[in-house]
């Protein structure tokens, strides 16, 4: 099920009157209800993978709990158990790319056999809850974790139906106590709640959908344009990727909000961000937290990275790539990341001097401004790889870049189909969502008109509604972080 | 909690202007019948004269009034959807060819279309029928054929077959659409489009029902290959995921009906632009559609009952290319013209 669909608008008030109106004792199986169904909406088949990768971690989660007790087989069965749900993860999302890569190379040795590939669509969202039950397990190993005993709230803990198909990606000791405590009617909360819900599918019917056609055009049409349209369209990708994917965490955040759950932020404005460094905190928190505490971190703990983080952090953003897809351009486009982030490390006490020498203040609104357009720019060439549809065109848009910039306004078609008032409107509305993401990073956690007079929240209100109305797209276009 | 009432302006808004500028007619059912817009266009059309349309009609209703408006009967009557509505007395030269066709069509629509000529009793000696996969697959794609309704269930009375999936929604669009976003933005844009220019001509409808849309051959072939993708998108939306045991049965007792009353059948399988079609070969369990096996339950029903086939969906075995299509979905008219001078 969609959060911008027609079902969802349906599904929602009903299973949140229904979690309030239900006992305490029995919301965890109203919940875990709804959560098969909002996931047996997209491939009701699939519920079975998932339910085999819950029943396997469930058990895996209490045998480590008493090895770690008796203190033997810990790590035998935390192996067995990332390896069980590793595998699931394989089978589904990358056994036809290293299939056809290593019947490539095969061939290349000319070594020639049929290529085998399996004809499966990705269960939805099986990255993000794969993730989320390795945490469970490594953290269970760690002993910062009971093994949960209540198949249930754990199955809830996996399945919980906000954050189940694109996060975020919870940890077990954030999520599972909520899962048990009782929460209250709290008017104000519900409110903020769909304040936040709102602000989500303003982002994404208005702005990211919006933008989605003209950057599709240029995308799958690679031959047709050249560098202009297509720095048009890397710039206006980053928009479309940030409204698409923040947009689904507000509505994800915001639908468990409702009843009470406090799901982890996953966006910080990425967009004001200062360095590359910086970025990954601001950007798919949870993911690169997790990231950070489950793949960096126990790299940087081995004696032979130790001295040699660059390394790490290559493997780091290499393990991203993969995890985004089985795809060549998802694995440069994130090791693209990872030189971006060595060389922000790397060069970072030479523009110190630099800006000692000729006595900038780092503070300075310039400098601060000039930061932060870099990092835009950084992220923005980051599509061509990202949005590409194969390598071969990432490289063909990235050698044609500098073409075309003579007559740059004239190339007629990136155009047509989007008139003059369209980009108006795109301008202002993207101005409109930077203000916002201003306002409310100094606003702090606190709605941003939330002391103001009641007029101006009604009239942010009023335009927020009044704008998915008039340009709101309603084609069911699913988010983008769906496919991984 | 009663604050949430003052939006109840903007849905009040948005019901008012979708009833009252109803972009897509769902609304003026209750209309007097000489005032539809569909009857003076199928008037205009049985007179023997063609007519320039400018907006979408409801196309149930215009099929409807043509055949009641008809004064003779046709020799050749076609069937189809969209992809065939380029199908003439330009193809067959010396013949009366009345082309039936509704943009989309489903099985319940070719019912309602077909119950118009037994209505009165007329049986034309030669019946094209376009097999588009969207015939036997679940979900079906639209409703629009409810406004004809009465027609439907007359004719399944007819083949004494059960109404099955053929029936109205449990949400009817009609009223879903009253709070609809999108069709208000479609109010809102016929409003400026009636107030700021003339608009440009849709399609252009001939005295033999065929219909030239005028969109599609002004675009030039660059357009054509820019827009293909988005096509591509729709077309794979457009068709349902599974066949329905009680839609082939329905289809095929339709056939049967048709072999007793006509001298001649004649199905129509016209082949998928090529990347779609590979792309729906390609695509993963759980299958939008398998192609395949759709094509031969077609030509094993045809083989049974005795139908001459055209054509194949598969664009290799007529040795189609991408050329041969205005966009990801219709087949240039002189190649449609082609498939029926070569058979």
């Amino acid at each position: 099920m969609l959060f911008n669909s027609f079902s969802f608008l349906i599904f929602f008030p009903i299973v949140t009157a229904s979690y309030f109106i239900c006992p305490h004792r029995f919301r965890w199986a109203l919940l875990l209800m709804a959560s098969c169904v909002f996931y047996m909406w997209f491939v009701p088949q699939y519920i079975f993978i998932l339910l085999l990768l819950i029943v396997i971690d469930y058990a895996m989660g209490l045998l480590i709990e008493q090895a770690r007790l008796k203190n033997r087989y810990a790590r035998r069965y935390l192996i067995m158990s990332i390896a069980a749900t590793c595998v699931v993860w394989f089978i589904f999302k990358y056994f036809n790319f290293f299939s056809s890569n290593i019947w490539a190379l095969a061939g290349f040795f000319g070594v020639q056999y049929p290529l085998k590939l399996i004809r499966f669509l990705l269960p939805i969202g099986l990255s993000f809850h794969t993730l989320q039950s390795l945490s469970y397990v490594i953290e269970v190993y760690r002993g910062r974790q009971k093994a949960e005993r209540h198949f249930g709230i754990y199955a809830l803990y996996v399945m919980f139906y906000p954050q189940l198909v694109a996060g975020p990606i919870e940890r077990p000791y954030h999520l599972i106590p909520q899962l048990r405590q009782k929460h209250e009617v709290d008017y104000q909360r519900i409110t903020d709640a769909l304040k936040l819900m709102a602000w989500g599918m303003f982002k994404k019917v208005v702005i990211a959908d919006r933008l989605k056609d003209l950057v599709d055009r240029v995308f799958d049409n690679p031959h047709e344009f050249q560098g202009p349209a297509f720095v048009i369209a890397a710039v206006l990708f980053a928009f479309q990727i940030y409204c698409d994917f923040s947009g689904y965490c507000d509505m994800a955040i915001g639908s468990a909000k409702a009843m009470g759950f406090r799901l982890t932020n996953n966006f910080r404005f990425p967009f004001f961000s200062r360095s590359i460094a910086e970025y990954w905190t601001r950007w798919n928190i949870t993911f690169f937290s997790w990231v950070k505490d489950y793949v960096y971190v126990p790299l940087c703990q081995n004696q032979f990275l130790r001295d040699k983080r660059w390394i790490a952090v290559f493997l780091a953003f290499l393990f991203s790539g993969f995890w985004h897809g089985a795809d060549w351009t998802y694995i440069l486009a994130f090791l693209l990341l990872g030189i971006y982030v060595v060389c922000s490390r790397g060069t970072c006490e030479i523009r110190q001097k630099i800006y000692q020498m000729i006595g900038l203040d780092r503070n300075n609104i310039f400098v601060q401004l000039w930061q932060v357009l870099t990092c835009f720019f950084l992220f923005s060439f980051f599509s061509f790889f990202y949005r590409a549809r194969s390598l071969d065109e990432s490289f063909d848009i990235i050698s044609r870049l500098p073409q075309g910039w003579g007559h740059a306004w004239d190339q007629g078609r990136i155009f047509s189909g989007f008139d003059q008032r369209w980009w108006l409107l795109t301008v202002e509305l993207i101005a409109f969502l930077l203000i916002m993401d201003l306002l409310q990073e100094n606003a702090g956690d606190e709605f941003v008109f939330a002391k103001s007079p009641a007029w101006v929240r009604w009239t942010y209100y009023y335009g927020l509604v009044l704008a998915m109305v008039f340009w709101g797209c309603y084609g069911q276009n699913r988010f983008l972080y769906f496919q991984f | 909690m009663v604050k949430i009432l003052f939006f109840l302006p903007i849905l009040l808004l948005v019901a008012f202007v979708n009833i009252s500028v109803d972009p897509q007619g769902l609304y003026d059912c209750q209309k007097d019948k000489s005032q539809q817009e569909e009857y003076g266009i199928a008037k205009t059309l049985a007179s023997g004269q063609d007519i320039q349309i400018f907006k979408g009609l409801d196309e149930n209703l215009l099929q409807k009034y043509f055949i009641e408006d008809l004064t003779a009967i046709p020799d050749i009557l076609v069937l189809g959807s969209s992809q065939i509505m380029g199908l003439g007395d330009n193809v067959f030269p010396g013949q009366r060819i009345i082309n039936n066709s509704i943009t989309n069509a489903a099985l319940p629509d070719y019912l309602g279309i077909f119950d118009g000529y037994v209505k009165r009793g007329w049986y034309p000696k030669r019946v094209i029928i376009l097999l588009s996969p969207q015939l036997i697959t679940l979900p079906l794609y639209h409703s629009k054929w409810l406004t004809v309704k009465e027609d439907v269930d007359d004719m399944l009375q007819r083949l004494g077959q059960r109404a099955g999936p053929i029936k109205p929604p449990v949400l009817s669009p009609v009223w879903l659409n009253v709070f609809s976003f999108s069709y208000f933005q479609e109010s809102v844009k016929k409003l400026r489009d009636t107030q700021t220019k003339v608009p440009k001509g849709l399609c252009l409808l001939l005295h033999d029902g065929r219909c030239l849309w005028q969109k599609v051959s002004s675009m030039n072939s660059k357009d054509r290959d820019i827009k293909t993708p988005n096509y591509m998108k729709q077309a794979q939306m457009a068709w349902g995921l599974k066949t329905d045991q009680n839609l082939e049965n329905t289809l095929e007792k339709f056939i049967l009906y048709m072999k007793v009353h006509h001298e001649q059948v004649t199905f129509c399988l016209l082949p998928f632009h090529p990347k779609q079609y590979q792309w729906l070969l390609d695509s993963p369990w759980p299958k939008r559609m398998d192609i395949i096996k759709i094509e031969n339950y077609y030509r094993k029903l045809g083989q049974r009952l005795g139908v001459k086939i055209v054509g194949s969906y598969d664009p290799a075995l007529g040795g189609f290319t991408q050329d041969d299509f205005y966009d990801a979905m219709h087949l240039k008219n002189e190649v449609l013209e082609k498939i029926f001078v070569n058979n």
